[in-house]
């Protein structure tokens, strides 16, 4: 360290006299902050919840941004791991296409037996369910919860409880909705229930996620018989879900059976929100209209209800 | 100290941030060591007794990335103050060579991983697999060593004041 001495005034080189911090009071006061936060977090206190999500909502546009400035980023990771496993794939795709064009022709068929038996039966005709695509703008997988955030929502008519997909097949549901973001909870995570047909025989179960990669098959009968490689569908029981779309197959062993999910909860880029309004959310949307309307006609001189906010219905699907 | 010197400690942590909260397409269980990211950050310039990184800074970053990562609401918070304290310790040993530097951070990278594994465990009142946070740990040492250090000294370099020379009078 140089120092002069020019008319009693000192230079010190460098400036670094004193190097060492000081733990502040209120590091001490945060830290407490911190763990209070996560104790009423813990307890699901409802309104931290509205709060957080209010927030996250607030974040959506600077989210949005990043996820555009990480888009070269991104294409690279997945350059290198289409390369990596490219002959695998090519073998699996060549043996896949083989077996699709047998199904292709099979399905044909029994796709004109169908028409003719529902026209004989005078079955109602399913609805078209209409939807929206939407773009993953956060990704929330870790070991608390597995949740990503859309960039679509109120705005886009999205409602709580929508099921999600992608080209692979069923994603998870909406949980939270806000103007422009909605959160939808994987079907991996620890708060999923899904009810599902295992197998050709359709066997009623409950998908339950543990925030693992293979969720649970619960509440199967005794006496189900199930193998491994079973298709896992949504059954629509419970009317949040349409019946029939693709969850997975199961695996590992019997006795605790799991599912292998088809779609790749992990690199999800675009998913597509189904505008479906089954009898469940129909009635459950009556009733609260309902409770609206008495609860207005009861206290005329209270200002109007508030439109449908942000958070409106939040937690009637889950 | 310059505005430079209050700009890129904040925006270094609020960016990492950010990134351990987009979606990048990386597997669940491998992506632990993202929000170690900022940790590495919030060490980096706690050192610096002239870069200025204030712990609410380090509170809100936490709060932020548990926010938008729904986790419980203080986890982050609690881990990123942990990591600050940490760095402020350190500082007192007075790390002069690089090497000294790197394995007070290693150390730290170490320390703060136990206590969220942890503190994630007492969170679920069951003891978590603790491979992941294993992972985590070793990713954010190799991005810390490869990626982030570089950055941060280029930013460092680019934030130091020009005439590093304090002006005394003295007696």
């Amino acid at each position: 360290m140089a120092r002069f001495n020019d008319d009693g005034l000192f230079l010190q080189r460098g400036g670094r006299a004193e190097q060492r911090r000081r733990v502040r009071p209120i590091l001490f006061f945060l830290i407490f902050i911190s763990l209070a936060l996560m104790i009423l977090s813990r307890l699901h206190h409802s309104s931290l919840d509205t709060v957080r999500w209010h927030i996250a909502s607030s974040f959506a546009p600077m989210l949005q941004s990043a996820t555009k400035r990480a888009d070269p980023f991104r294409a690279i990771g997945r350059t290198i791991s289409s390369q990596l496993d490219l002959n695998a794939e090519l073998q699996r795709l060549k043996a896949e296409n083989q077996k699709l064009k047998g199904w292709e022709w099979r399905s044909k068929q029994l796709e004109a037996k169908l028409a003719d038996l529902e026209a004989l039966m005078k079955v109602v005709p399913e609805k078209h369910i209409s939807f929206v695509t939407s773009r993953v703008i956060a990704d929330s997988s870790g070991a608390f919860a597995r949740s990503i955030m859309i960039n679509s929502g109120s705005k886009e008519n999205v409602k709580v409880g929508y099921p999600v997909i992608n080209a692979d097949g069923f994603v998870g549901r909406i949980v939270d909705v806000g103007p422009d973001v909605s959160r939808v909870l994987l079907a991996c995570d620890v708060d999923s229930r899904i009810p599902v047909n295992v197998g050709v025989n359709g066997i009623h179960a409950i998908l339950a996620g543990d925030n693992g990669d293979h969720p649970r098959l619960l509440y199967m009968p005794d006496d189900a018989k199930i193998a491994l490689g079973d298709d896992v569908s949504t059954s629509g029981i419970g009317g949040l879900f349409p019946p029939g779309l693709q969850i997975g197959k199961v695996t590992t062993n019997l006795d605790e059976p799991r599912v292998t999910l088809r779609t790749n909860l992990d690199p999800l880029d675009y998913v597509s929100v189904l505008f479906f309004d089954g009898p469940a959310r129909t009635l459950a949307d009556g009733l609260s209209a309902e409770r609206d309307r008495s609860a207005h006609a009861s206290s005329p001189s209270k200002s109007p209800p508030p439109s449908k906010s942000a958070t409106s219905g939040r937690g009637s699907g889950r | 100290m310059n505005v430079s010197r209050l700009v890129a400690p904040i925006g270094s942590v609020v960016l990492l941030t950010l990134l351990a909260a987009s979606p990048l397409g990386i597997p669940a269980d491998d992506r632990f060591f993202l929000p170690l990211l900022p940790v590495i950050a919030i060490h980096y310039w706690t050192l610096r007794h002239d870069a200025w990184l204030p712990e609410w800074v380090v509170f809100l970053a936490g709060l932020a990335l548990d926010i938008l990562t729904h986790g419980p609401v203080g986890y982050w918070a609690f881990i990123y103050l942990l990591a600050h304290l940490i760095a402020t310790l350190g500082s007192r040993v007075h790390p002069e060579t690089t090497l000294a530097r790197l394995a007070l951070l290693g150390l730290a990278i170490a320390m703060v991983t136990i206590a969220a594994w942890a503190v994630a465990s007492i969170y679920f009142f069951e003891v978590l697999d603790w491979r992941p946070y294993l992972t985590g740990a070793v990713l954010a040492s190799l991005c810390a060593i490869l990626v982030i250090l570089p950055l941060l000294r280029i930013l460092d370099g680019v934030a130091e004041p020009g005439r590093n020379i304090r002006l005394t009078r003295g007696a």
